[in-house]
C-alpha cells in the first residue's frame, strides 16, 4: 500500500477505508469469529458463564490508589449489561457463588493470598411484592425490604481469617423515590467496612466502569467513526457508541496496605520507594473467580434449590480480553475452571504466541495488513506478547518473571496523577498504567488491539503500519472513555445509574 | 523497561521469530509461557509404621497448616482426588482450622477447634470426634482423606434454656441482651412472633429441642453453611399467650444461640 495518506488529523477517504478495514478486521477478531455471544472485556465471554451473570466475572483493576500510594485497590466487577431498571427483583450478587480474589506475590503463578466473599440476602417482609416499602434511608433500614450483606474471609501464609460478616451492601439505585438524596453518601459510605490496618472492604452496585463500542463491532465489527468504509458499506460515519453507557455492575472493592499484599522477605522498599524498584518481589499478579457447588438440586414444589458439594470454579479474569481474543470457542468454558497455573499444561499459552487474530489480519484485510503481498503483523511466535506478560511493564527484563495470566503491577510504581493519566497506559509512556496494573480510564481495548497489530515491534504508537500511512495509535474503536466520571475516592466507580434514571433504549 | 526499551530489545528477538516462522517454526516460544508450576507437584507419599503414628503425624502437620505434609500422608486413593497440592490445600481450607487434638484410638480422634459459624467453613465446632480409615502402603500406612466426623456439642436441653432466654430478652425489650444471645444479627426465617414479644404479658415457654428438617425453612440456612447445618441446628419452639414461633439454634462453642426463626 502506497495510501497518500500524510499528516496525522488529516481524514482523506483512502485513510478512513484503510483505517475502517483495519479496525474492522481488529474488532472482527476481537468477536472470536466464532458466532460467540457478545462479549466485552469478559462480559459473557463463554458459552457456559454467559447463561449465569451473576457467577460472571467482568473486569479486573489493579492500581496503586492515588490519594494514598501505601494501599492498593483491586475492583472484581461481575454481572455485566446490568439494566438499572431491574425491579421488582433487582439484581444482586448470589447467596449460592464464592466470589475470590487471588494474589500471587512471589512470582510462581500460585496463588499465595486469597479474599473469599460470600453473600446472604435477608426478606424482611414476604408478604409484599416490594423492594423497599418506603424510601429507604440507610442500607438494611426498615423501608429496605431485600437486603444483602456479606463476609469476607482472607487466606495466607499464616492461616484463614475471618475478616468480617454480616456487612451491608448499599441498596440498588431504584430512583429518586426510593434512593433519592445523595447516594454515596447516603448508602456507599455507610456501607465501607474499614478495618484496623486501614484496608477498606466495599460491595454493591456501581456503574460500569469499561468502555466499549460492543452494539457496532459486534455488527459485523463495524466501526461508527468510519463505518462508511467499511467492507459492507454503510453510508454515513458516526461516533463511536459506548455499549456499556448507562449500565451498572455489581462490584467488589478493595483497598489493602501493599505491605499486607508483599511476600515475607520482599524488598522493603516496594512499598516506600518513590521510583519503580527492578525487584520482582515488588510484583503482584491477581485474578478474580467466581464458583458454585458441585450439585444443585431443583424442588418441583417452588422451594430454593439445594446446593452441595465442594466449591466449583465458573468464572475466572486476570488481563482484559484473554479468554475472548486469545482462547478458541473449544476452551472457553474450560479456561474459565483452571487456575492460571495450569494454562501451559493445558495448552491454552498456544493462543497467544500464535493468536488467531494477527493470523486473520491480512487475509481479511490484504490491503493492509498483506500490502505487497508481505504480511503486516508480526509473525508467530509472538515474543512481543511474551515479552510483555513476563515483566517488561512491570520494570523488569523480559522473561524476569513467568508469562501468565495474571494482571500484575509493580507496587513500587510512582502513581501518575489522574489528570496526568493517559489512557493507552504504558504503551504511551504512561508507567502506571495497563499492562502494568489496570486503571479504570485505561482504554485496554485499544491498546490490546495496538499490539496485536504489532505496535511493540514496529516502532511504537506513532509509527505507521508498515506500507501504509496509518498510525498504530489510530487503531480504537472510537470509544476512549466512560460515559460517567469517576469517583475521585474509593471505590472509585461512578454512581449506579437509577432504574428511574435509565436512559431510553431506543 | 520503557515501551521504547521494550521495542529495542525486541529488535533483536523478532528477526529469530521471524527466521523461526518462516521455517516452519510457528510454535517456538522464545520464553517460558508460565511458571513450572511447583505447586502442581505432588510431595512424595510417607507412610508411618503404624496407624496411629500417621493419625498422629496427619493431624501435627494440620495443626502447623502444613498442608504439603498432611498431603504426604494421605493414601494413593485419596490423592487421586486431589491432583494438585493446590487442590488438597483449598480443600483443607474448607474446614475448620485445628487448635487442638488427641487421640482416642488408633484411628480416633477428638480435634478441637476455634468455635464459629461462617459462610466459608460452616459450622467450627469446639470439639469433634474423627474416625479415620487407614491403608497400608508400602512398609507403612496412610489415611484415608475423608473421616467420619462427629460434632461434639451441647446438650439438647441447654438449646432449649438458651431459647427462652433470648425470647425472654425480648419480652423484657432488651434488644442489645438479645442480639448478644444470637448466632448472628440479621436472623434467618421470617417471623412476626419476635417483634410481638416486646412487652407482651404472660410467661414465655419453650418446648424441648429438635432437629432441622430439609425444605424451605432451613434451605437459607443450608445454604449458606452446608448441608451440616441438618445435623447440627436444632429447633425449639416457644410460646407465649397468643403467640408461638420457631427458633433454629447453633452451637458456637459450649452454648447454643439463636440462628433464626420461623412460624411454628
Amino acid at each position: 500500500v502506497t495510501a497518500p495518506v500524510h499528516t496525522k488529523g488529516s481524514e482523506t477517504t483512502l485513510r478512513r477505508r484503510l483505517l475502517a478495514a483495519l479496525c474492522a478486521a481488529l474488532a472482527l477478531g476481537a468477536a472470536g469469529l466464532a458466532g460467540i455471544p457478545a462479549s466485552a472485556s469478559s462480559h459473557r465471554e463463554a458459552p457456559l458463564i454467559s447463561q449465569d451473570p451473576t457467577a460472571d466475572n467482568t473486569d479486573l483493576y489493579l492500581f496503586r490508589d492515588s490519594n494514598d500510594p501505601s494501599k492498593v485497590d483491586i475492583v472484581a466487577n461481575y454481572i455485566g449489561l446490568e439494566q438499572p431498571a431491574g425491579g421488582p427483583n433487582f439484581v444482586k450478587f448470589g447467596d449460592d457463588v464464592l466470589y475470590e480474589i487471588h494474589i500471587d506475590n512471589n512470582a510462581d503463578v500460585v496463588e499465595d493470598i486469597t479474599y473469599q466473599f460470600r453473600f446472604r440476602t435477608t426478606i424482611v417482609n414476604g408478604n409484599t411484592f416490594l423492594y423497599n416499602t418506603g424510601p429507604i434511608g440507610a442500607p438494611n433500614d426498615a423501608n429496605q425490604n431485600i437486603q444483602q450483606t456479606y463476609s469476607v474471609r482472607r487466606i495466607d501464609s499464616t492461616g484463614s481469617h475471618l475478616l468480617f460478616s454480616d456487612q451491608p451492601t448499599p441498596p440498588v439505585n431504584i430512583g429518586p423515590r426510593s434512593t433519592g438524596g445523595d447516594y454515596e453518601a447516603k448508602y456507599v459510605a455507610p456501607s465501607i467496612k474499614t478495618l484496623g490496618d486501614g484496608s477498606k472492604f466495599f460491595a454493591g452496585q456501581r456503574k460500569d466502569a469499561f468502555f466499549v463500542d460492543l452494539g457496532s463491532i459486534f455488527d459485523l465489527a463495524a466501526l461508527r467513526p468510519i463505518q462508511s468504509n467499511h467492507l459492507i458499506n454503510m453510508p454515513g460515519n458516526a461516533p463511536g457508541v459506548d455499549g456499556l453507557a448507562g449500565k451498572n455492575v455489581h462490584t467488589i472493592t478493595i483497598q489493602v496496605p501493599i505491605t499486607s499484599l508483599l511476600a515475607p522477605g520482599a524488598n522493603p522498599s516496594c512499598a516506600t520507594s518513590n521510583s519503580q524498584v527492578n525487584d520482582k518481589s515488588c510484583v503482584i499478579g491477581v485474578y478474580a473467580s467466581a464458583s458454585r457447588q458441585s450439585v444443585r438440586v431443583l424442588s418441583p414444589q417452588g422451594e430454593p434449590p439445594h446446593n452441595a458439594g465442594r466449591w466449583v470454579q465458573v468464572s475466572r479474569l486476570g488481563l482484559p480480553l484473554v479468554n475472548e481474543v486469545l482462547v478458541p470457542l473449544g476452551k472457553k468454558d474450560f479456561w474459565n475452571s483452571i487456575a492460571p497455573e495450569d494454562d501451559a499444561a493445558n495448552g491454552i499459552f498456544a493462543g497467544v504466541v500464535d493468536p488467531e487474530l494477527g493470523r486473520l489480519l491480512p487475509v481479511l484485510y490484504p490491503g493492509v495488513f498483506n500490502a505487497g503481498g508481505i504480511d503486516r503483523v508480526p509473525p508467530a511466535p509472538r515474543n512481543d506478547f511474551v515479552a510483555v506478560l513476563s515483566g517488561v511493564p512491570q520494570g523488569l527484563g523480559a522473561g524476569a518473571i513467568p508469562a501468565a495470566d495474571l494482571l500484575r503491577l509493580n507496587v513500587s510504581t510512582p502513581v501518575t496523577a489522574p489528570a496526568s493519566q493517559k489512557r493507552l497506559g504504558f504503551l504511551d509512556g504512561d508507567a502506571q498504567g495497563f499492562p502494568n496494573g489496570r486503571r479504570l480510564p485505561d482504554d485496554v481495548v485499544d491498546e490490546e488491539l495496538q499490539v496485536i497489530a504489532g505496535t511493540l515491534v514496529n516502532g511504537g504508537l506513532d509509527a505507521m503500519i508498515p506500507g501504509t500511512a496509518v498510525p498504530y495509535r489510530a487503531v480504537g474503536d472510537g470509544v476512549d472513555h466512560s460515559d460517567r466520571p469517576y469517583l475521585g475516592s474509593f471505590p472509585y466507580q461512578a454512581t449506579p445509574v437509577s432504574g428511574y434514571d435509565q436512559p431510553p433504549t431506543g | 523497561m520503557t515501551p521504547r526499551r521494550l521495542r529495542l530489545a525486541l529488535v533483536l528477538a523478532v528477526p529469530v521469530a521471524v527466521l523461526a516462522a518462516c521455517s516452519g517454526g510457528t510454535h517456538q516460544p522464545a520464553a517460558p509461557l508460565t511458571t513450572s508450576a511447583p505447586g502442581r507437584l505432588q510431595p512424595a507419599a510417607d507412610p508411618r509404621p503404624s496407624p496411629r503414628a500417621a493419625l498422629q503425624a496427619f493431624l501435627e502437620a494440620e495443626q502447623r497448616g502444613d498442608h504439603g505434609a498432611s498431603l504426604a500422608l494421605v493414601s494413593s486413593k485419596s490423592r487421586a482426588e486431589y491432583p494438585t497440592p493446590a487442590d488438597w490445600a483449598r480443600r483443607r481450607r474448607e474446614l475448620p482450622a485445628i487448635t487442638g487434638f488427641h487421640l482416642e484410638a488408633d484411628n480416633v480422634a477428638v480435634v478441637e477447634h476455634e468455635p464459629g459459624l461462617d459462610p466459608f467453613v460452616g459450622l467450627s465446632p469446639a470439639r469433634e470426634r474423627q474416625t479415620w480409615m487407614t491403608e497400608k502402603e508400602g512398609a507403612g500406612y496412610l489415611l484415608d482423606a475423608q473421616p467420619e466426623v462427629d460434632a461434639l456439642i451441647p446438650p439438647d436441653e441447654t438449646a432449649r434454656a438458651a431459647a427462652l432466654s433470648w425470647a425472654e430478652a425480648l419480652q423484657a425489650c432488651d434488644s442489645p441482651r438479645a442480639k448478644a444471645l444470637q448466632a448472628v444479627p440479621y436472623l434467618f426465617g421470617q417471623s412476626d412472633g419476635p417483634a410481638r414479644l416486646c412487652g407482651a404479658k404472660g410467661e414465655v415457654s419453650a418446648a424441648t429441642a429438635g432437629r432441622l428438617s430439609p425444605g424451605p425453612r432451613s434451605a437459607d440456612i443450608v445454604g449458606q453453611y452446608g448441608s451440616d447445618a441438618l445435623s447440627w441446628a436444632r429447633t425449639v419452639k416457644v410460646t407465649v399467650p397468643g403467640a408461638s414461633f420457631t427458633t433454629v439454634l447453633a452451637p458456637l462453642g459450649d452454648t447454643w444461640k439463636v440462628l433464626g426463626v420461623s412460624e411454628p
